[in-house]
């Protein structure tokens, strides 16, 4: 059966209206538990039985009234008796309502959760759907999901090595002001895991960045994100290393701000070295064009396949038509406008699709603008990164990969980040996904399909306002105020 | 089988437990319960410190709130149902009036005694009972011996742990603190001395896990953690553990109708009403759904003269509460959408809650839930003079747009 074909059968039948499944349709979709088949004998039984529910249900309540005016804690037998039988010909009501006849094979239809869940992969993939079979289609959606549950056990094994190493290093080697919490691991982890490796060699990576390079800064956020970067890279320490200390020597040059020097080159350090006089004279460029951006936002652009004057006038038109929508003011908005201007889409699409993910984001993250922005510049349709991040929100709930309730979105961000089902996984997919449907041709300077620059955002824009959170509220924030 | 009790790790507080002639009154139901397992008084160390460490066994509670604390080894079973004891008046935590612990400096900044402000001055530790008179007339950090007794007569009104199908936590007794106690806990206080003896509530609870506020977890807030630390890992599972939630919160919300009686001799009919207590900070959430209310201290009779009065009564207990149990409802099943997925979005979510809360009300003998058109319209049928006092409230409106 063709997914489509699949689809309008489950969608008919949710609405309740008769979809004239063929015996061979049925098999597929009963044997797998989107349907429920119901003979006509089994419908007439549950009519006639449920024919006795009110009355039932009255006697139900005078024995109970009964019970509950004499002594003693348990309710008769025959009482739980009939509340058990009270509450099957409940079931058995609301089945009947949903039941839909179906005339080719004789018989009627229940839906399932099961079947309302593929049902809303098929509509949210719709477009995907063209000359796939519904096996196809639920194998790739198993394997996604399956991968996004290997993701998130290989986080937790790093974070466990992570959590390890620093508890048995010497207290000396890492004074009590760097030294990292759980919530930090978690995020390093979570980048860490994209890269599908041995997690003790992920782990032992990133304490070799941390604990080994010569930062120039006690900034611990700064160190945790670039550490993570760093070590996200699939090249040897030694070479990494030299490339992001040279990375922010040249960056001196480039006027930028020392304290902006670790993210930056650690956001710079996935490009070849060919390249990176490029990139800085974009930075320049930027910069001249316009004065104010800062380190991140003119980066973001500098990176993006468009020349320094017409990233610019993306950025201006991303300002504006946020605004429009009366999103005004401030650093994230900025951010998100140099997000989207950096983005693969068409130039007027922008803003649509970033009010898109708004709608979904509000309330999901404070502020909600950058985050926006990261889904609504994915290759992506915008409901269907939307769809992958709350997978990803589902699969870090799952399993359990938090302490605190507010980690959940900030971790399933990282973890959607080049993830798709059905090949459509796009830039730094490291999960066991497809490879890549939608490039960006490179230009100078190269695409790198690595995520630096991304983590970087996320980091900056993401983490370190929960971070700052956490660390200025006690965990305890909800038995502070005490009356009871 | 029986629901094991489940609790969230919270600050540890050093008490210590004083036993021998102690003024007790308890629940002859659970005697053997109060009298063996957890008999004595809970003195929080700094106290017990203060009064020149008499003898006593070292006990470690479990924060609860701000001046409860769980024995959390202390357990008993109550019709399939574990309960952990809780003892309410054994310190605050927090100083009165400044969001910091109340330790023995600050203890010593209130304390109108210098020989007992000297006695602590070289002392650690945190948690106090204290004089401040504090909400009407109850000793901050500890219980007033008025509405312990409140709570113990309510309880004593639960056939085990439930009145009519609404759940509580029940008060197995009341423990007078000893006067060596008593009084020094009159020499600390910020403003008004509270004047008056010091008890102590011991009631048992399935969780320390509250609907909205005042836990280190609570129900609305942490929805995710609290499905961790209930088990809950299946859609099926969220949908039992939503019936019962369901079905007690509305157990709740029509507390008066189903405790309502009428007295012959006076006209009057009486029945449970909630006092200046919540369901989202005075209940907890039992590890299969079950919503306990825990501050029974406020709960007492309404009176009514009349039909009337008692439709009034029943109409303003729900609407006053429904909110909190309605947030409840929703904040499962928001997370059962975020980790199943499985809703067409919220309208679709709210068509399930009210499903399984249709099927989780069937066997109520004192509500319905009925369609009426596109409505859904909750019947509330008293304990007494049904056909006087029945009332209709509507539910849910427009459902299914």
């Amino acid at each position: 059966m063709e997914s489509d074909r699949a689809r309008a059968i489950l969608q008919m039948i949710q609405d309740r209206q008769e979809a004239s499944v063929q015996p061979s349709e049925r098999e597929e979709l009963v044997s797998q538990g989107f349907l429920v088949s119901v003979d006509a004998p089994t419908r007439d039984g549950w009519t006639a039985s449920v024919a006795g529910l009110a009355a039932l249900r009255d006697r139900v309540r005078e024995m109970s009234r009964v019970a509950l005016a004499t002594p003693g804690p348990v309710a008769p037998p025959e009482l739980q008796q009939m509340v058990a039988s009270l509450e099957e010909l409940t079931r058995q009501k609301t089945n009947l309502e949903t039941l839909v006849w179906n005339a080719p094979t004789q018989e009627y239809f229940l839906p399932t959760l099961a079947g309302r869940n593929v049902l809303a992969d098929l509509t949210t993939w719709q477009r995907r759907l063209e000359g796939r079979t519904f096996p196809d289609f639920l194998r790739e959606m198993y394997d996604y999901r399956a991968a996004l549950f290997q993701a998130v056990s290989r986080a937790s094994a790093i974070q466990g090595g992570l959590l390890w190493d620093e508890e048995t290093r010497d207290a000396e080697e890492t004074p009590m002001e760097l030294s990292f919490t759980n919530v930090d691991f978690r995020f390093a982890a979570m980048i860490l895991a994209k890269r599908a490796i041995n997690p003790s060699l992920l782990v032992s990576a990133f304490q070799m960045f941390h604990h080994d390079t010569n930062w120039g800064s006690l900034n611990k956020v700064d160190r945790l994100i670039g550490s993570a970067i760093l070590a996200s890279l699939p090249w040897d320490f030694a070479t990494v290393r030299n490339a992001f200390e040279r990375l922010r020597v040249e960056l001196q040059y480039h006027g930028v701000q020392p304290e902006d020097r670790i993210l930056a080159a650690a956001s710079l350090a996935d490009i070849p070295q060919s390249a990176w006089a490029e990139v800085l004279e974009r930075i320049d460029d930027l910069h001249r064009g316009r004065p104010t951006l800062n380190f991140l936002l003119a980066s973001a652009l500098a990176r993006s396949p468009y020349e320094p004057a017409e990233a610019l006038a993306r950025f201006e038109d991303a300002l504006t038509g946020m605004a429009a929508r009366g999103y005004k003011d401030g650093i994230h908005i900025e951010a998100a406008a140099s997000l989207l201007a950096a983005g693969p889409m068409a130039r007027e699409t922008m803003v649509e699709r970033f009010s898109v993910a708004m709608s979904h984001l509000a309330g999901t993250f404070d502020p909600a603008f950058a985050p926006a922005a990261m889904i609504a510049a994915n290759p992506l349709e915008p409901l269907e990164a939307i769809d992958v991040f709350r997978d990803c929100i589902a699969v870090v709930t799952r399993s359990s990969f938090y302490d605190l309730t507010l980690e959940i979105e900030e971790l399933a961000l990282i973890l959607s980040y080049g993830v798709a089902p059905m090949g459509l996984g796009y830039l730094a997919a490291n999960l066991p996904a497809a490879p890549p449907v939608q490039r960006v041709e490179p230009m100078a300077p190269p695409v790198s399909p690595l995520a630096t620059s991304w983590y970087v955002w996320h980091g900056h824009y993401v983490y370190r306002p929960i971070g700052w959170y956490i660390a200025t509220h006690p965990v305890h924030v909800h038995t502070v105020a005490a009356f009871g | 089988m029986v629901r094991e009790a489940v609790w969230v790790p919270n600050d540890r507080v050093p008490l210590v437990r004083t036993r021998g002639e102690l003024e007790v009154v308890g629940d002859p139901r659970f005697e053997s319960f109060w009298s063996r397992e957890v008999d004595g008084c809970y003195v929080p160390d700094l106290l017990w410190k203060a009064a020149g460490r008499p003898s006593g066994t070292p006990v470690e509670g479990v924060r609860d709130d701000n001046r409860s604390c769980l024995l959390p080894d202390r357990r008993l079973v109550i019709d399939d149902r574990e309960y952990i004891t809780a003892v309410k008046g054994c310190g605050a935590a927090m100083d009165a009036f400044e969001n910091v612990p109340l330790n023995a400096v600050r203890a010593r900044a209130i304390c109108r005694d210098p020989r007992l402000s000297e006695a602590l001055a070289t002392e650690d530790g945190s948690g106090l009972i204290t004089g401040e008179r504090w909400f009407g007339n109850t000793p901050y950090g500890g219980q007033a011996p008025d509405n312990a007794m409140i709570g113990l007569l309510a309880s004593l009104r639960a056939d085990q742990a439930q009145i009519a199908g609404f759940q509580v936590c029940p008060v197995v007794s009341l423990v007078r603190l000893p006067d060596e106690y008593a009084r020094i806990a009159s020499r600390f206080f910020w403003y008004r001395r509270y004047e008056g003896a010091y008890w102590q509530e011991i009631r048992l609870m399935p969780s320390n896990v509250r609907v909205y506020f005042h836990s280190p977890l609570t129900f609305g807030v942490d929805t995710s953690r609290a499905f961790t630390l209930f088990g809950i890992e299946t859609f099926e599972g969220a949908e039992r553990f939503l019936t019962n939630l369901a079905r007690s919160s509305f157990a709740a919300l029509t507390l008066y109708a189903r405790s309502l009686r009428h007295d012959a001799a006076s006209g009057l009919y009486r029945g449970l009403d909630y006092q200046d207590v919540w369901l989202d900070k005075d209940a907890v959430v039992a590890a299969d759904g079950t919503l306990h209310f825990a501050d029974l201290e406020g709960i007492e009779d309404a009176i009514a003269a009349k039909p009337s009065t008692v439709k009034e009564t029943i109409e303003r207990q729900f609407h006053r509460h429904v909110y909190e149990a309605s947030y409840a409802l929703e904040a499962l099943a928001v997370e059962v959408e975020r980790r199943w997925r499985g809703f067409r979005g919220p309208s679709d979510r709210r068509r399930w809650i009210l499903e399984v809360l249709q099927r989780a009300c069937v066997a109520d003998p004192f509500l319905s839930i009925e369609p009426t058109g596109d409505r859904l319209v909750l019947h509330i049928e008293p304990a007494v003079d049904t056909e006087a006092c029945q009332v209709e409230i509507e539910l849910a409106s427009e459902v299914g747009s």
